[in-house]
């Protein structure tokens, strides 16, 4: 892919891709934290 | 200005000031609704909380123009932690209340008060003014705090301690 | 030297001079500067945005820059780790340990751990060790400085530097103009188009991606493997993996990254920062070290790697665009150099001076203290930089190693291990400040394959784990210390939207009447 051996694809792929699906799962297990505006609600 | 140094474990409890409770008794059901909805009050318990209230005055120059700022600081007596507060008011004692016995002496605390205060400012000015910090008064005062129990229809008894001053709440 | 590019250049300074005056006039300089410690709410956009301008430094444009140019995609693999450098701090330096801090009353980093691990040696080793390494960091913007102004107004190196330190320590020194948040705003987006515009101009000369790779292939096809120039790391996990690990959790060494997370005072903001932050950096980390390699094709005889981006920008944009696009660098280097000197002197001042050698000291003293640091520190970093900069990179490269390899195992065993001890977190610190340090000094990573980096972290972490095991009974960790990381620890399985909202601010009292309780 755009001239790139495999194993730099690899790497200019997968680690971001790595990093995006941590980013979700951050966001998945954090679930139960509310947005901000119900949270300045709250108080 | 109030005694600074000496230690106040004399000082008769209903003699100290009390911070104004912003959400007073008849508040507190609607605000426990408003945690959660499920959430039922079965008994509450006045505590006043001890604190060590020091205002601090400083002067800031900025282009010719002299100005002075203030800024106070809540010292927890118990475990020592600072936070810095507006817009602090007073009002009556909460009838019947918990008093906790406060248990550092207030010199350190003072002093942690003023690097607080100082931190504050720098973080916030990013520079550093040009004169010092002036303590003006350092008072004990109690915070008053609800201590809620209360049941959830799914999850059982519950303790809250909500804070009479923005309604925040913990779970304990 | 081109004059419409000097002439945008002043142009944009007196522009921002005049942003920073005005908006200083409307006091508005401490809405953002107070946020974190003031508990005063700021959107997760602007949060995030700043905090990522404030890493858009000398590194990024010089040092990543050279990477790209020397290494050619050997490069990505540090740029891989900084992608998540962001969120990986902002989900690690989780709830529990902002909750541990805010227990116990700490309300910077190092004072956090002088009181999770009690011992005035904690704090004097963190404190010497920090303000070591952010003035290490100080030298690498002061030669990025030096070397920006050199490529812009045509004055050789030394007489560049000495403008570029002199107006660095008088900003810092008079207290800087304010870095009001709206310039520190504004700059980032200048960056950002800045650096879009170059990478189009780049690839539009280059003739796309593909093209260029295949070109650089013909120069030279290691270039394009992910082991190096010549192969030099093939096979060399050891290395690369703590090339991984630098930018990803080295972040959390640095005294004033943790110190911000602490601070803040609402932790939901974390989840949205920690987006904005992935996806920005997705975008703009990569974007020097690419620039770095394309600039191969382009710029095939550069003198010195390390102006590869600014001579980029210089061959390929319009002249006015590059005036305003370098000034805009240049602000950038000079406000992370003022900011960095400011935290160092505060430390110096704050966690040295008040602390060991007087407790009673009085604001203006502090002051004084403070600068008389950076000045201190400024000609230091100045004379270095002057007779024998080092590459930026590995400055970067060096201060995170071993501020990650002290600092990472005392901070993640704080709130997570209890028998985690003062001895443990003294050892931790000193074999992981030892071991990155002599590392890299004697390039052992030449002879072991393995990078400082992941030498300095295991080794550290080791140090923990077998100093506070073997001193359990001597060292035991204090009962109060115990109940505050019980407090930090979610016992009961409660609503998470519940738990979430709670008051953070609220765990000391709680942790008093629990307390109470348990003795009446």
């Amino acid at each position: 892919m755009f001239g790139l051996p495999v194993s730099t694809t690899w790497l200019v792929i997968g680690v971001p891709v790595f990093w995006v699906l941590y980013t979700l799962g951050f966001l998945w297990v954090t679930r139960g934290w509310p947005g901000i505006k119900r949270s300045e609600s709250g108080r | 200005m109030e005694a600074s140094g000496s230690p106040v474990l004399d000082a008769a409890d209903d003699e100290e000031a009390w911070l104004k409770a912003r959400l007073p008794l008849d508040g507190l059901e609607r605000r426990v609704a408003g945690i959660d909805a499920e959430l039922a009050i079965d008994a509450v318990e006045p505590i006043g909380f001890p604190y060590l209230l020091c205002l601090y005055r400083w002067n800031t120059r900025r282009w010719g123009m002299s100005r002075q700022e203030l800024m106070s600081c809540l010292v927890d007596r118990c475990q020592g932690v600072s936070t810095t507060v507006e817009g602090v008011e007073f009002g009556t004692p909460l009838g019947a209340a918990t008093l906790p016995a406060p248990e550092l002496e207030t010199p350190p605390l003072e002093r942690k008060a003023r690097q607080h205060v100082m931190q504050v400012r720098r973080h916030r000015l990013k520079r550093r003014s040009a004169s010092g910090l002036e303590l003006m008064r350092c008072q004990t005062v109690r915070k008053p705090l609800w201590r809620v129990t209360a049941h959830h229809e799914r999850h059982g008894e519950l303790d809250l301690l909500i804070d009479a001053l923005n309604g925040g709440y913990y779970l304990l | 030297m081109n004059s419409t590019v000097l002439l945008f250049l002043a142009l944009y300074f007196i522009g921002m001079l005049a942003v920073g005056v005005i908006s200083m006039r409307r006091g508005g300089s401490s809405s953002m500067e107070g946020y974190y410690l003031s508990g005063r709410n700021v959107g997760p956009l602007v949060t995030a945005m700043t905090m990522q301008s404030t890493s858009m430094s000398g590194y990024m444009f010089l040092g990543a820059g050279s990477l790209g140019y020397t290494q050619g995609y050997y490069g990505f693999w540090y740029a891989a780790g900084d992608i998540g450098g962001g969120v990986v701090n902002l989900s690690v330096l989780g709830r529990r340990m902002r909750k541990l801090s805010q227990i116990m009353g700490a309300l910077t980093s190092i004072e956090y751990l002088e009181k999770r691990y009690p011992s005035k040696w904690v704090r004097l080793i963190a404190a010497v060790l920090s303000v070591s390494l952010l003035g290490a960091y100080v030298l690498a913007q002061f030669i990025a400085g030096g070397k920006g102004l050199e490529l812009v107004t045509g004055l050789p190196y030394e007489v560049a530097l000495a403008i570029a330190v002199s107006v660095i320590l008088a900003y810092t020194l008079m207290g800087g103009y304010g870095a009001v948040a709206y310039t520190d705003l504004l700059q980032s987006f200048v960056m950002i188009i800045g650096i879009v515009w170059i990478l189009v101009a780049t690839l539009q000369e280059v003739g796309g991606l593909t093209a260029a790779n295949h070109a650089i292939a013909s120069i030279d096809p290691t270039l394009l493997s992910i082991w190096g120039k010549d192969l030099v790391h093939e096979g060399q996990w050891g290395i690369v993996l703590g090339a991984l690990l630098i930018f990803s959790i080295g972040y959390m060494g640095w005294p004033h990254v943790v110190t911000r997370h602490m601070a803040m005072r609402n932790p939901f903001h974390a989840r949205r920062a920690g987006v904005y932050s992935t996806l920005w950096n997705l975008v703009f980390v990569s974007a020097p070290y690419i620039l770095g390699t394309l600039a191969i094709l382009v710029l095939p005889d550069l003198d010195d790697p390390e102006q590869a981006i600014f001579a980029l920008a210089q061959n390929l944009l319009p002249a006015a665009v590059v005036g305003i696009v370098m000034a805009a660098i240049m602000a950038a280097i000079m406000s992370t150099a003022d900011s960095i000197l400011l935290q160092t002197g505060s430390i110096a001042a704050r966690d040295l001076y008040e602390r060991f050698v007087n407790p009673d000291m009085e604001e203006k003293q502090m002051v004084r203290v403070s600068q008389l640091i950076v000045l201190l520190l400024g000609i230091a970093c100045g004379i270095v930089a002057a007779f024998e900069p080092p590459a930026i990179f590995s400055i970067v490269v060096f201060t995170t190693s071993v501020l990650g390899s002290a600092f990472l195992p005392a901070y993640v065993a704080a709130v997570w291990w209890r028998k985690a001890n003062t001895p443990g977190a003294l050892a931790s610190m000193i074999v992981g400040s030892l071991v990155a340090f002599f590392w890299q000094y004697l390039a052992l990573d030449g002879v072991t394959g393995l990078h400082p980096m992941l030498a300095g972290v295991v080794l550290s972490s080791l140090a923990m784990v077998v100093a506070s095991l073997l001193t359990q009974a001597s060292h035991p960790v204090s009962e109060h210390i115990l109940k505050a990381m019980e407090e930090t620890a979610e016992l009961r399985p409660l609503p998470r939207p519940l738990k979430a909202q709670q008051s953070f601010e609220m765990a000391h009292e709680a942790l008093t009447l629990k307390l109470s309780e348990r003795t009446a």
